[in-house]
């Protein structure tokens, strides 16, 4: 009994490795291009992976695109939506969920209709407003219209719920006005499901490609997604820079994701749940 | 009564400072566009704005429009393509991260690794691996293990499929892994400790515990998968391009060119509403599922 | 129940009100426009021109090195160029414009112009160019009276770029096929020259094909161009948005393309054709742009030479096509940007040997009919293709037409339809564009 099934065990064991050598191997192979010499035939796929090495695409891409600036631009929107998503949303999900005002049920329904407009079925009119209000090609133009999706305030508003009232109460009777509620008790007590939603705004935002595609015209707008394209446009002969800007694109995110790790995890739990 | 008075008007008026700064935005951002894309799609709009008033003609048209239902049925396809290859390979790769094992922790990073990156680089990373010709990365190792039979992974209109859901399981695949492992973990040992004393097999214990106890989620990521899948745009449009020919072209695309490269904005509001339509009622059968699930 | 009603009814309410502050807002905000200063990062400085170009690879190199050479002349504005991709060019051109966000100068096709025109893209150059003395007569009057629109001239010629017949003289020298002076000789017959093909093919080392030539996209719609054109085909439209298109003519230069691919001439769906051909051990010719000339100089070891496309189909027509100088619609430009602008395109015009360099026909007259020009290899040898080659009549829709047919074919190419669908899908895809 306990020979079968460590035997399974082995099996299953070597099915688990195998998997992750198979998801793996497209990442593996982009981080070891990147290191390999311009020009070089590869007669067999080993020679993918072995040296000769060189740091030169690294230098020859910082030194012919803007890839640092389309990184900066990828980090400060994304650091931005951040904060400001998590600042609106919390005060909302707050009112919600704990202020007791006339027409709250209707604000939440009102919400949840958000819940159905995808922006890809709104993208045209989108374009069009964003326009009139003068905010295409401009920061705030990438900014504002992540910053408008209800989600978020729906599932911290489930979670707010399950903070006790008499934290409140107590605090009311101590003298404390809502703000001060807000501050002191809901966001300490909320922290795991605000960093959760921190991290998915930060990752979906680092990643956005169908509104900033639109909404950003100039190059020194553009942020990683847009700006790998255009550069790669350029360079259809060999597959070395192209793969060298996909690994600067992509690592950070890599070693944000291993330093979160715990929290992406119990995030996304969260959100299934919830959502 | 006027201090009660007082106090709910009180609470309003709090209430409205800690809503409006989202509001204003989900107004503007959310809101107004889903008005302005009606109002457009009665128009026949160019980028330089607004030209004739034409009525429901957009809406007529596309009713009629071949390559409408064409790009629709696309993205129908590569929802019913996708969607249960997703689920079960989540579920696959939830099952074997969630064993005992010394690797637990390094199987659940590296599986949900290609969810960290960004579109453009998967996309890219499919084209180089799926190229002919030893140019790409399976071509090349088939010639190496001395294959020669070349693989046109993006030109056959079958293949090209499964090059697309492919790429996209292997790149999304990872979160529903999480979704599912966090499910599997809810599930109490003793479950487990019982059947065992029963003399249940592992097998079994897989079919008669775990699978039941996962409907649940199955059916919420089988929703928002739906839900996800109806929105197709950027990877297809980064790997083929909705080619060959018009093979792969999902609705967002169209309505993508109808817009922007057609400079009929009018039209492309018009035909956003059938995708709305979908996706709410979609969204509808989330809502009302999740809810049942609370209860 | 009632309070559920009262608050639709509310919500009702406010979003209509909100629509009609959207609404005004509108016309406050089109009408300021004009004036407002944007102060974000993109606009260009004061003493600069962003100009937009779509050239990549080896002639993105040589339009940079104009660009420099006009910057170390110190003009009052200096140009700064930014690449965009090829393919996202234009929607990204007539977008930001739409949104007053254009760049100063940009770059258009010949067959696109007049949908720029028709979008209110593109603005009237005839005004700056006086205030700066442009000499209209130095440019190809062809490619001029195509940019000329009702009377005003929108647009700077600077090049024809035809689609020309490259081949590798190692590997065709080894197998007897070159003739006497080196050179290749086509047969200017249809069945001649795909025997001439297959026989190449008998005669090459095993594992190289005779052709390197795309599957998909812009190249195969260029040749698919230029035989139906050499069969006398009448315009694909009309500028009255006729549609011509003839399906014997159409359908039989499909199939005749297809059968290089069935019959092992031409790799099928090779992804990067260009490779293919430049590693000089997959392929003995090659078509594509005169643009390709350049890069293929570059190369150590390639021995190439270069001729037109055969005339297979009786009368002698090229694809082609122009590019030329714009200035987008700006709303924050002014007389002062625009005529800087327009020495930029002097100095170009003037200069460009350079671009000649890269492999194009250049407009420039006195360029042409230099002896610099003359002493460039290869360029003669394709310099008169330019006279052949046959445009778009001037309609808005060239381009969302050029890629119906070039999806059209890529479907047909790629054996998900016959050729007698591929023409039908492409009238059905043109009738809609024109709608």
């Amino acid at each position: 009994m306990t020979n079968k099934k460590s035997i399974g065990g082995i099996l299953l064991e070597i099915v688990s490795i195998l998997c992750m050598v198979i998801i793996l191997i497209p990442v593996v192979w982009m981080i070891a291009m990147s290191f390999k010499t311009e020009g070089q035939q590869i007669s067999n796929t080993w020679q993918y992976f072995t040296p000769p090495y060189t740091l030169q695409n690294y230098v020859t891409i910082f030194q012919t695109s803007k890839v640092l600036t389309w990184m900066m631009n990828s980090l400060f929107v994304a650091l931005i939506v951040t904060a400001l998503v998590i600042t609106i949303s919390t005060m909302a999900a707050f009112a919600l969920a704990k202020i007791r005002f006339r027409y709250s049920k209707f604000m939440y329904f009102f919400f949840l209709l958000g819940l159905m407009v995808p922006t890809e079925a709104t993208i045209v009119p989108l374009f069009v407003t964003a326009n009139r209000l003068g905010l295409i090609d401009t920061y705030l133009g990438l900014i504002l219209p992540a910053l408008a999706g209800s989600m978020n305030i729906i599932i911290m508003r489930a979670f707010f719920m399950g903070i006790p009232n008499d934290l409140i109460e107590s605090a009311t009777i101590d003298g404390a006005n809502e703000l001060h509620i807000f501050l002191q008790v809901i966001l300490p007590l909320g922290r795991t499901v605000i960093v959760t939603i921190a991290i998915f705004t930060f990752i979906g935002n680092w990643n956005s490609y169908l509104w900033p595609y639109l909404a950003a015209m100039s190059e020194d707008l553009f942020t990683l997604p847009l700006g790998i394209p255009t550069f790669i446009g350029q360079y259809t002969q060999d597959k070395v820079l192209p793969m060298t800007i996909n690994t600067i694109a992509s690592v950070p995110i890599i070693i944000f994701f291993i330093v979160f790790e715990k929290q992406i995890v119990k995030g996304i739990s969260l959100s299934g749940i919830k959502g | 009564m006027s201090a009660k008075r007082k106090r709910i008007w009180r609470n309003d008026l709090v209430a409205l400072v800690f809503l409006l700064p989202f509001t204003v935005l989900y107004m503007v951002f959310t809101i107004y566009p889903v008005i302005q894309g009606l109002y457009m799609s009665l128009f026949k709009w160019g980028l330089m704005g607004k030209q004739d008033f034409i009525g429901a003609d957009n809406y007529t048209r596309f009713l009629g429009d071949k390559f409408f239902w064409g790009a629709l049925w696309n993205t129908t396809k590569f929802v019913l393509y996708s969607t249960p290859t997703i689920i079960l390979m989540s579920l696959g790769l939830a099952l074997l991260a969630n064993r005992r094992s010394p690797l637990k922790r390094l199987y659940r990073a590296a599986y949900f690794t290609p969810n960290l990156l960004s579109v453009s680089v998967i996309s890219f990373l499919a084209i180089y691996i799926l190229q002919p010709y030893g140019m790409g990365f399976i071509s090349n190792l088939l010639k190496t293990l001395g294959v020669q039979e070349e693989i046109f992974f993006l030109k056959d209109p079958q293949l090209v499929w499964v090059s697309i859901v492919g790429t996209t399981a292997w790149w999304t695949c990872g979160y529903n892994m999480m979704l599912y492992i966090s499910a599997l973990q809810d599930i109490p040992d003793q479950l487990y400790e019982a059947a065992a004393i029963d003399g249940a097999s592992p097998s079994k214990q897989l079919w008669s515990i775990t699978l039941p106890l996962l409907k649940p989620t199955t059916l919420l990521i089988l929703l928002l998968q739906l839900i996800a899948s109806f929105k197709v745009f950027a990877q297809i449009r980064l790997i083929t391009n909705g080619g060959p020919g018009h093979a792969t072209r999902p609705l967002i695309q169209y309505i993508y060119q109808a817009a922007f490269e057609k400079n009929r904005l009018g039209y492309a509001a018009a035909m956003s509403y059938a995708l709305f339509l979908i996706l709410v009622v979609l969204s509808l059968i989330q809502l009302k599922a999740t809810r049942e699930g609370d209860r | 129940m009632t309070a559920f009603k009262k608050l639709l009814g509310i919500l009702l309410a406010m979003i209509m009100l909100f629509s009609g502050v959207m609404a005004l807002a509108e016309d406050v905000i089109v009408s300021e426009s004009g004036e407002v200063e944007n102060p974000e990062a993109i606009v260009a400085g004061e003493n600069e021109l962003i100009f937009w170009s779509l050239f990549s690879g080896g002639e993105g190199g040589y339009m940079e090195g104009l660009v420099e050479q006009y910057n170390a002349t110190n003009p009052k504005m200096t140009v700064r160029n930014v690449k965009l991709n090829w393919g996202e060019y234009y929607t990204k051109l007539m977008t930001a414009v739409s949104v007053g966000k254009g760049p100063d100068i940009g770059i258009s096709h010949i067959a696109k112009l007049p949908e720029l025109y028709d979008q209110k893209v593109v603005t009237p150059l005839d005004e700056y160019a006086t205030a700066m003395g442009f000499d209209w007569s130095q440019v190809n009057q062809n490619t001029l009276q195509a940019a000329t629109i009702d009377g005003k001239i929108y647009a700077v010629p600077l090049d024809t770029h035809p689609e020309v017949f490259f081949y590798n003289k190692t590997i065709l020298r080894d197998a007897g096929l070159l003739n006497e002076n080196d050179e290749l000789v086509l047969p200017q017959d249809a069945e001649e020259f795909y025997q001439f093909m297959l026989d190449m093919k008998s005669k090459l080392p095993e594992g190289i094909y005779p052709l390197s030539f795309s599957s998909a996209g812009d190249d195969p719609w260029r040749i698919i161009w230029a035989m139906y054109h050499q069969m006398d085909g009448a315009p694909v439209i009309t500028s009255d948005l006729e549609i011509k298109l003839e399906k014997d003519k159409y359908v039989a230069a499909l199939e005749y393309l297809k059968k290089f691919y069935d019959n092992g001439i031409i790799p099928v769906n090779l992804e990067d054709f260009y490779s293919y051909f430049m590693n000089m051990r997959g392929a003995a010719t090659f078509i594509t742009g005169v643009w390709a000339t350049s890069s293929l100089e570059n190369i150590e070891g390639l021995e190439f030479g270069v001729q037109s496309f055969p005339v297979l189909f009786g009368k002698n027509a090229q694809w082609g096509d122009s590019h030329t100088f714009i200035l987008p619609v700006k709303p924050d430009s002014n007389a002062e940007r625009m005529t800087e602008a327009m020495k930029f395109f002097d100095f170009v015009s003037k200069n460009s040997i350079v671009w000649a360099s890269a492999g194009h026909v250049v407009a420039n007259v006195n360029v042409l009919q230099s002896e610099e020009f003359a002493a460039l290899p290869y360029r003669s040898d394709y310099a008169d293709v330019a006279n052949y080659v046959v445009f778009f009549e001037p309609n808005p829709f060239s381009y969302p037409i050029r890629g119906a047919m070039m999806q059209q074919i890529d479907a047909f190419l790629a054996g998900n339809q016959t050729a007698e669908e591929a023409y039908d899908n492409t009238i059905a895809e043109i009738e809609e564009i024109i709608f």
